[in-house]
C-alpha cells in the first residue's frame, strides 16, 4: 500500500527506506528534497555519505547547522558490517537523545570492502536490529547497477521503498534480519594463522581466561582502563559461550601490528545472528553483557558455521589507531 | 583459645590456618593494617610471594603503603630472607627475635607486630623441628610488647604436623566467611554490612544476589535497626556484567525506605554500573572511597 506522499514525517521509531539512483545527479535529486523537507520541519539530518554527496547537498541547501556530517571512516569501510553499525548506533542514539527525531541519509560506497562482499547486507540487517527503537528515518541510496543478489538483499532489508517520484511505499518483500542472514550468512573474517596463544576453558576457568587476556594487554603496553575494558569484553563473550554452548570453549589470541585480537569459539548455535546489537531493556538482566562487549571493543564480529559460533574482538595496540 | 583478628592484642602468639588465597590476603592485610594504625612496627616475613597481593589489598583500603615502607614502620622481608630463618640454630633464631624487638622499641614504636608464612620451612634442612623453632620464638616473645601471627596454608602441611603446630599456639585466629570458593570471598563486616573480595563471574555470581536479598530480609525484619545494606567492594577485582546488573536490580527491588550502599567502587566497576543504569536507581548509593 502507499504509505505517504510526503518525503519526511516526524519518525517515532526506526523507518528503514531504500532508494535507487542511476548516477550522482540522480542521487542528489533524491537526497536533496529529503534533507530539505526535514530541515524545513526543524528535523536534523545526519549525513552518512561520501564527502562529494555531502558537498552536493550543501550546495543546494546551504550550510545549515541541521546538516550533521557523519561520513564513514576508511576503517569503517574495511570493517565488519555489524561492528560499523555498533559505532553508528552509538552515535545516532546520542544524537537522538540530544536532538530528538532524526533523518539519516546513507549512501552505498562502491569501494567498500568490509570483511567480505556481504558486509553491506550484514550492515543493513544490523541497522534493523540496533536502531529498531530509535526515532530515525533512514534512507539508503543504492546504485541501480548493484549485483542481483545484492539488490535482492537490499529489498529484503528495507521496510519502505522510494520510487523515482520520491513517493514512499510499503515494501511487501521485507524480511526479518534473521531471515535475511539465513540466506546471506555473516561471513567469517580473514584467517589470521596460528594464534600466539590458545586456551580451552569451562565456566570454572574463566579466571584463567581473564589472566591470559590481561597478560596479553600488558605485553602490548595497554593502559589500565582500556585493558580492563577489553578483559571484561572477552570475559562476557567467553561466559556466554560456555553458558549457552557445550560448556567448553576456546580462546585464541593474536598480536597484529595494529590490534590485539581475541577469538572465542564454541560449538553452540546462536538463537539470534546479530546478538548484542539491540540496546537491552533496563528490566532484562540478560543480554547486556554482549551489548557492553560490543561497546568496549574496536571491533566485535560474530559469525556461525557448521563448527559452531565464533566471535572475533579487536582492541587497538597503543600508538596504533583503530582507524 | 580462638580469637578474631580484632581481638588479638600485644603479647598474643597466634596462628591462623587458611583455606584460600582470598582468606590469606584478607587476614594478612587486616593484621598489618591494625598494627600500622596502632603505631606498631610491622614485620612481614613473606614466604610465598604473597607480598604483592597483600600490599595491593592494603592500597585498595587507602593505606599509604609506600609511605609506611619509606618510614620503616612496615618492613617486608622477601621469601629468600624468610627461608634463611630455617637454616639458623634455635639459639640464633631466639637472638634474632630479641634483637629485632629491641631495635623496634629503640626506634620509638610502642610495639611490634610480626607475621610469617613459614611455608618455606616445609622443606627446611633436616635437624630442627619447626615446633622447636616455634617454642624458641614463643619464649623470646614472653613479656614483650609483641603480637605474632603465624600463617599456615592448609594445603602446604601434612595434617598431623599442622595439628601439632596449632596445638602449640596459645591463640588461633578464626576468620569466618559467609562464602569462600577460592575465587570469591564474602565476609560479614558488621550487621547488615558485608565485604566482597576476589572475582565474580559466571561460576559464582548466583550467590551475590542471594546474599543481598537475605540481608534486606534481615533488615526489614529488624525494623528500626537500619535502613541501609552496605556492601564493601574495595577488594573486588572483577565483576562481570550480569553481576553488576544484579546489584542494580537488587537495589531497585528495595522498598523506598531502604537503600543499598556500595563502598569502594573502583572506576572500572563504576563505568559498568553507569552503563547498567545505576544512576537512575534512587535506592542505590555509590561511594568510590573506602567506608568509614
Amino acid at each position: 500500500m502507499k504509505f505517504e506522499s510526503t518525503r519526511t514525517a516526524r519518525p517515532a521509531r526506526f523507518d528503514h527506506r531504500a532508494a535507487f539512483y542511476h548516477d550522482p545527479a540522480d542521487l542528489l535529486a533524491t537526497a536533496v528534497p529529503i534533507a530539505g523537507a526535514a530541515l524545513s520541519d526543524d528535523i536534523p539530518v545526519a549525513l552518512l555519505t561520501s564527502p562529494a554527496t555531502e558537498a552536493g547537498i550543501r550546495a543546494e541547501l546551504g550550510d545549515s547547522p541541521g546538516l550533521i556530517p557523519m561520513p564513514p571512516t576508511a576503517a569503517e569501510l574495511r570493517m565488519s558490517g555489524q561492528a560499523t553499525v555498533t559505532r553508528w548506533a552509538r552515535q545516532l542514539r546520542e544524537l537522538t537523545e540530544w536532538a530528538g527525531p532524526l533523518i539519516v541519509l546513507t549512501e552505498h560506497h562502491p569501494d567498500r570492502t568490509g570483511l567480505s562482499a556481504s558486509a553491506w547486507t550484514e550492515a543493513d540487517a544490523a541497522m534493523n536490529v540496533a536502531l529498531s527503537a530509535l526515532p530515525i528515518t533512514m534512507t539508503c541510496l543504492f546504485p541501480r547497477q548493484l549485483a542481483r543478489a545484492s539488490t535482492e538483499a537490499v529489498t529484503w532489508n528495507h521496510s519502505r521503498l522510494l520510487d523515482d517520484a520520491g513517493t514512499v511505499w510499503d515494501n511487501p518483500d521485507v524480511r526479518s534480519p534473521a531471515d535475511v542472514l539465513a540466506s546471506h550468512p555473516v561471513a567469517a573474517p580473514p584467517r589470521l594463522g596460528r594464534p600466539d596463544r590458545e586456551l580451552t576453558f569451562t565456566p570454572w576457568q574463566l579466571i584463567d581466561l581473564r589472566s591470559t587476556v590481561a597478560a596479553a594487554t600488558a605485553e602490548v603496553g595497554m593502559d589500565v582502563d582500556r585493558a580492563d575494558d577489553f578483559v571484561l569484553a572477552v570475559n562476557e563473550v567467553a561466559g556466554n559461550a560456555v553458558e549457552h554452548g557445550s560448556g567448553v570453549a576456546r580462546l585464541h589470541i593474536w598480536r597484529t601490528p595494529d590490534f590485539l585480537v581475541c577469538e572465542i569459539h564454541d560449538t553452540g548455535r546462536l538463537d539470534e545472528a546479530l546478538v548484542g546489537l539491540r540496546t537491552p531493556h533496563p528490566n532484562n538482566p540478560r543480554g547486556r553483557g554482549l551489548w557492553i562487549a560490543r561497546q568496549l571493543c574496536d571491533m566485535l564480529h560474530v559469525w556461525s558455521d557448521q563448527g559452531g559460533t565464533h566471535v572475533r574482538m579487536h582492541t587497538a595496540v597503543p600508538g596504533r589507531g583503530a582507524g | 583459645m580462638t580469637k578474631t583478628l580484632g581481638e588479638i592484642a600485644l603479647g598474643d602468639h597466634a596462628c591462623v590456618v587458611m583455606d584460600s588465597d582470598e582468606q590469606h590476603w584478607e587476614v594478612a592485610a587486616d593484621f598489618v593494617t591494625t598494627g600500622l594504625a596502632r603505631a606498631e612496627k610491622v614485620l612481614y616475613y613473606d614466604g610465598e610471594r604473597s607480598t604483592e597481593p597483600v600490599l595491593r589489598r592494603l592500597r585498595d583500603s587507602n593505606v599509604d603503603v609506600q609511605g609506611y615502607l619509606n618510614s620503616g614502620q612496615l618492613v617486608v622481608l622477601p621469601p629468600e630472607l624468610t627461608g634463611q630463618l630455617w637454616t639458623l640454630s634455635v639459639p640464633e633464631l631466639s637472638g634474632l627475635v630479641t634483637q629485632t624487638i629491641d631495635q623496634a622499641l629503640a626506634e620509638g614504636y610502642r610495639g611490634v607486630r610480626a607475621t610469617d608464612e613459614p611455608v618455606t620451612a616445609v622443606d627446611r634442612p633436616a635437624g630442627v623441628a619447626l615446633a622447636a623453632y616455634d617454642r624458641a620464638v614463643h619464649d623470646a616473645l614472653l613479656g614483650r610488647p609483641v603480637t605474632l601471627l603465624c600463617q599456615y596454608e592448609r594445603t602446604h602441611w601434612p595434617a598431623g604436623e599442622l595439628a601439632g603446630l596449632r596445638d602449640q599456639h596459645p591463640v588461633e585466629v578464626v576468620a569466618p566467611a559467609i562464602y569462600d570458593d577460592g575465587l570469591l570471598r564474602i565476609t560479614r563486616v558488621a550487621p547488615f554490612s558485608t565485604r566482597v573480595s576476589g572475582e565474580i563471574d559466571l561460576s559464582n555470581r548466583h550467590l551475590v544476589r542471594g546474599i543481598i536479598d537475605k540481608e534486606l530480609d534481615r533488615a526489614l525484619r529488624a525494623a528500626g535497626q537500619t535502613d541501609e545494606i552496605q556492601v564493601h567492594l574495595e577488594s573486588l577485582r572483577f565483576a562481570d556484567v550480569t553481576t553488576v546488573v544484579q546489584f542494580v536490580q537488587a537495589a531497585e527491588s528495595f522498598p523506598q525506605s531502604h537503600r543499598l550502599t556500595l563502598h569502594g567502587v573502583r572506576p572500572r566497576l563504576r563505568r559498568v554500573l553507569d552503563r547498567c543504569g545505576a544512576g537512575f536507581i534512587a535506592q542505590l548509593t555509590l561511594h568510590e572511597g573506602t567506608s568509614p
